[in-house]
C-alpha cells in the first residue's frame, strides 16, 4: 500500500463535528464521546474537534496579526491602496484559515501498527512516519486549557532521535488513554523480546 | 606500524600495537569508590587561565593605567577565591555503574553518567593543562533532545584521569558483555590509521581551513575599515599590484590552512581496541577520544572535488552525543584526511562486522530533471532582478546574457548532482550518496534507525517521487531524495523487516 495515499474517510459527508466540548458530543454513530474515525484503511483520524480547534488558531491568527495590521494601516494612511491590500490579504488568509484546518484534518491519520505507530499527514506536502515500538523512550500527554474544555490532549512519542515525527494532536482523552496503554505494553512487549525474557 | 610508549604523564595512549593487553591495563588501578573526591587542587589556576582571556577589554585599559597591575591582581585573587570555593563545593565519584558529578555554590547540580549510557569518553590536554601537568575528562551522553548534558570533569591529574578513562571502558565493558566475559584480558589494539604531516598539510589546502585566512584578513580589513584607521593599513598594500597581492594572499592562505590542520591534528592515530575506537590527535591541545562502536550511529565520507582529484578523502564517525564547538562531540571526531583506499577501511571498520554494499541505485533521469529545473528557477528569481535594479552589475542585455550564464552553470552543476545521488540496501547497512561539489557518502547500520518518514510535494507527486528520510538517535538523518516508487518500497521494506529482526533478537 502506499504509505502517502489515503483512503477518503467515511465522514466525508457528515456535518461539521459541534463547537461544542466533544466530551458530551454525540456522532452518527449514536456513541457518546466520539472518537476517531476510521478511514477504511486501518487508519484513524483525529477527533473530529482537530478540525475546530486548528480553524480557531488561525483565524484568530489572521485576525489578530492581519486585522491589526490593517487597522493601524488605516489610522496612519487613511483609505489608500496599502490599507485597502493588506484588508484583501487578511480577507483571503481569514477565509483559508477558515478552509484548510478542514483538509487538514481529512488528511491527518494515525494507526497502531505490528511493530510501529504510523502517523500520515499533509494535503499538499505529504508525509508518512513510522515509529517503532522498541524505540519508544518516553510518552508525553500534553493538554492545553482549549483542549481541556474540549476534551482532547496531545500525544507526544519521544525516541533518541530528536527528528523523530511521532506527535499525534487532538485525541480525544479518554482514547489517549487507550492509545498511551497500547504503545506503553507494545514497548513494554518489544524490550522483553529484546531483552531475551 | 610501530608501537607507543606508555606515557602516563604525558597523558597519551599507553598501549603498545601488537601488544597482549589492553592499554588500560598498564596504568595502576585507582580505588574508585562510591565516595566524593575532589577535583585537582589546580582547579582554581585552570579557571583562572580561562576567565582571565574572556576579560580582556577590562584588562586592556588596565594595563595602560597607572593602576592596572594593582587591579589586575585583585580581578585575579577575586577569579581565584571565588573558583576556589566552587572547587570546594565540587565533587565526584565513579561507584562501577555510574560517573556521578555534583557542583555548584549556591544551586547544587548532580550530574550522573550511566556507564551503559556513555557515547564517548575523551582525555583532553589543552594548554593550560599540559602547563599544569592535569587533564579533562568529558563523558558524553546521548542527546536525543529530550536531555542533554555531558559529565566533565575538568580538571583531574593525568594519572587520576587515564586510571577513570580505563575504568570507565572497563565498567561500560562489563555492562555490555558481563562480568566474565569483561574478565577475560581483551584482544591488544589494531591501528587503523595514522596521518603524516604531509598528509595533514595536503588535507588543511584541500579542505575548507584554506578560506579561513581570508576571511579573517576579510573581516579584519572590514573593521579597520569601520572604525577609520584603515590608511595605514591600505597604505601598506596600495603600492602592490592585484596579482602580486593576490598570489601573497593565496600563499599565506594555503601555509595558513596546512599549519592549522597539522597543528589541530598532529600525530593522529585511529585504533581499534576491542570494541572501541580510539582517537589520539592534537599538538598544542592533545586529545584522546575513546568511542565505543556499539555507539556509533553514522559514518560519513566526504570529498570534494578537489580532494576528489587527490585521491582523498575526511570521514565522519558519528555518536549520538552532542557537538561542542571547540571540536569535541559526534562529528568533531572525524578523521580530517586519508586516502581513499584508507578512507573506505576505516569507515568498514567503523561499522564493525557489518557488511557494506555498494550504492547501486540511482536517482531516475526524471528525478535529475527535475532536480536541474527546480535549481535553474530559483537561480533565475534569485538573479533575475540584479541587472535591472543594482547598480555596479552589468545593466541591461549585458546583464541578462551574464545572468543566464550563471543559470546555466547552475543547472549543470545540478545535473551532475542528480546523476551522481544514488543508494544502496544491503543486510545490514543502508548507504546514500551524492553531491558534486561537495560529495557525500552516508552509511547508517539499520540496527541504528529509530523512525523513518517518507514526505512527498506537489512538485515531487507528478513525477510519483519521494523523499524517504531515515531518523537516527540524536539530531541526525539520512534522507533518499527523489526515491521512485520501488526504490521507495524496497527501502520500507528493508526498514521494516531489520525492525521485525531487530525486535524479535
Amino acid at each position: 500500500m502506499d504509505p502517502l495515499t489515503r483512503t477518503d474517510p467515511p465522514h466525508e459527508d457528515h456535518p461539521e463535528p459541534a463547537a461544542s466540548p466533544v466530551s458530551s458530543a454525540t456522532d452518527d454513530r449514536g456513541t457518546t464521546g466520539t472518537t476517531a474515525t476510521d478511514t477504511g484503511d486501518g487508519f484513524q483520524l483525529l477527533h473530529p474537534v482537530a478540525a475546530t480547534l486548528w480553524r480557531i488558531g488561525s483565524v484568530a491568527t489572521a485576525l489578530i496579526v492581519g486585522g491589526g495590521a490593517t487597522g493601524i494601516a488605516f489610522a496612519v494612511a487613511g483609505v489608500e491602496v496599502v490599507p485597502l491590500c493588506l484588508a484583501a490579504v487578511t480577507v483571503v488568509w481569514t477565509v483559508f484559515g477558515w478552509w484548510f484546518p478542514q483538509q487538514r484534518y481529512r488528511h491527518w491519520s494515525y494507526r497502531i501498527g505490528d511493530a510501529a505507530l504510523e502517523l500520515r499527514r499533509g494535503v499538499w506536502f505529504r508525509t508518512s512516519a513510522a515509529v517503532p515500538f522498541h524505540r519508544i523512550q518516553q510518552i508525553d500527554v500534553e493538554q492545553g486549557p482549549i483542549q481541556r474544555r474540549s476534551g482532547v490532549v496531545t500525544l507526544r512519542l519521544r525516541t533518541a532521535a530528536a527528528m523523530s515525527e511521532g506527535t499525534v494532536p487532538h485525541l480525544a482523552s479518554d482514547e489517549a488513554d487507550g492509545v498511551r496503554a497500547r504503545l506503553l505494553e507494545a514497548a513494554r512487549v518489544s524490550r522483553l523480546i529484546d531483552d531475551g525474557h | 606500524m610501530s608501537g607507543t610508549d606508555t606515557d602516563a604523564a604525558g597523558g597519551g595512549i599507553t598501549d603498545d600495537v601488537g601488544g597482549t593487553a589492553d592499554a588500560g591495563d598498564a596504568v595502576p588501578a585507582v580505588a574508585f569508590v562510591a565516595a566524593p573526591r575532589r577535583l585537582h587542587p589546580a582547579s582554581p589556576v585552570v579557571d583562572l587561565a580561562v576567565w582571565l582571556p574572556r576579560m580582556w577589554p577590562v584588562l586592556l585599559i588596565a594595563v595602560s593605567r597607572s593602576w592596572g597591575p594593582v587591579a589586575l591582581g585583585a580581578v585575579a585573587i577575586t577569579i581565584l577565591a571565588a573558583r576556589a570555593v566552587a572547587w570546594m563545593r565540587t565533587s565526584w565519584s565513579f561507584d562501577g555503574r555510574e560517573l556521578t558529578l555534583s557542583s555548584g555554590v549556591w544551586n547544587r547540580t548532580v550530574r550522573s553518567a550511566p556507564v551503559e549510557r556513555l557515547q564517548q569518553v575523551e582525555v583532553v590536554r589543552k594548554l593550560r593543562h599540559q602547563a599544569l601537568g592535569v587533564s579533562s575528562v568529558r563523558v558524553q551522553l546521548a542527546d536525543g533532545g529530550i536531555s542533554s548534558g555531558d559529565v566533565v570533569l575538568e580538571v583531574l591529574s593525568v594519572h587520576d584521569a587515564e586510571a577513570l578513562r580505563v575504568e570507565l571502558e572497563r565498567a561500560r565493558r562489563t555492562a555490555v558483555v558481563g562480568d566474565v566475559a569483561a574478565a577475560v584480558p581483551p584482544p591488544p589494539s589494531h591501528e587503523l590509521l595514522r596521518l603524516t604531516p604531509g598528509l595533514l598539510a595536503l588535507g588543511g589546502v584541500t579542505g575548507a581551513s584554506l578560506l579561513l585566512l581570508p576571511a579573517a584578513a576579510f573581516a579584519v580589513l572590514s573593521v579597520l575599515d569601520d572604525v577609520g584607521l584603515d590608511d595605514d593599513a591600505f597604505d601598506l598594500v596600495r603600492g602592490v599590484s592585484l596579482v602580486v597581492g593576490i598570489a601573497v594572499v593565496a600563499a599565506i592562505s594555503i601555509a595558513g590552512a596546512a599549519l592549522l590542520t597539522v597543528v589541530r591534528h598532529h600525530q593522529f592515530r585511529l585504533s581499534r581496541r576491542t570494541t572501541d575506537l580510539v582517537v589520539e590527535r592534537g599538538l598544542f591541545n592533545r586529545r584522546t577520544t575513546t568511542i565505543p562502536m556499539a555507539r556509533v550511529q553514522l559514518v560519513r565520507l566526504h570529498r570534494n572535488l578537489v580532494r576528489r582529484r587527490c585521491g582523498i578523502a575526511s570521514i565522519d564517525v558519528i555518536t549520538s552525543g552532542r557537538q561542542t564547538l571547540d571540536g569535541a562531540g559526534s562529528t568533531g571526531d572525524s578523521v580530517p584526511v586519508a586516502r581513499w583506499a584508507d578512507a573506505l577501511a576505516v569507515s568498514s571498520a567503523a561499522l564493525g562486522e557489518r557488511s557494506v554494499v555498494q550504492a547501486d541505485r540511482p536517482t531516475v533521469p526524471v528525478a535529475v530533471a527535475r532536480l536541474v529545473r527546480r535549481r535553474m528557477i530559483v537561480a533565475a528569481v534569485l538573479l533575475g532582478w540584479i541587472p535591472f535594479v543594482a547598480s555596479g552589475w552589468p545593466e541591461g542585455p549585458r546583464g541578462a546574457v551574464v545572468v543566464g550564464v550563471v543559470v546555466v552553470l547552475v543547472g549543470v552543476v545540478a545535473r551532475a548532482t542528480g546523476r551522481s545521488r544514488r543508494h544502496g540496501i544491503g543486510d545490514d547497512v543502508v548507504v546514500v550518496e551524492g553531491g558534486t561539489l561537495a560529495w557525500r557518502r552516508s552509511l547508517v547500520p539499520f540496527d541504528r534507525v529509530q523512525s523513518w518518514s517518507v514526505s512527498q510535494s506537489p512538485f515531487q507527486r507528478r513525477h510519483d517521487l519521494h523523499d524517504v528520510a531515515i531518523h537516527l538517535a540524536g539530531h541526525h538523518a539520512v534522507t533518499v531524495k527523489d526515491a521512485t516508487v520501488e526504490q521507495r518500497d524496497a527501502l520500507l521494506e528493508a526498514l521494516r523487516r531489520r525492525e521485525a529482526v531487530e525486535t524479535a533478537r
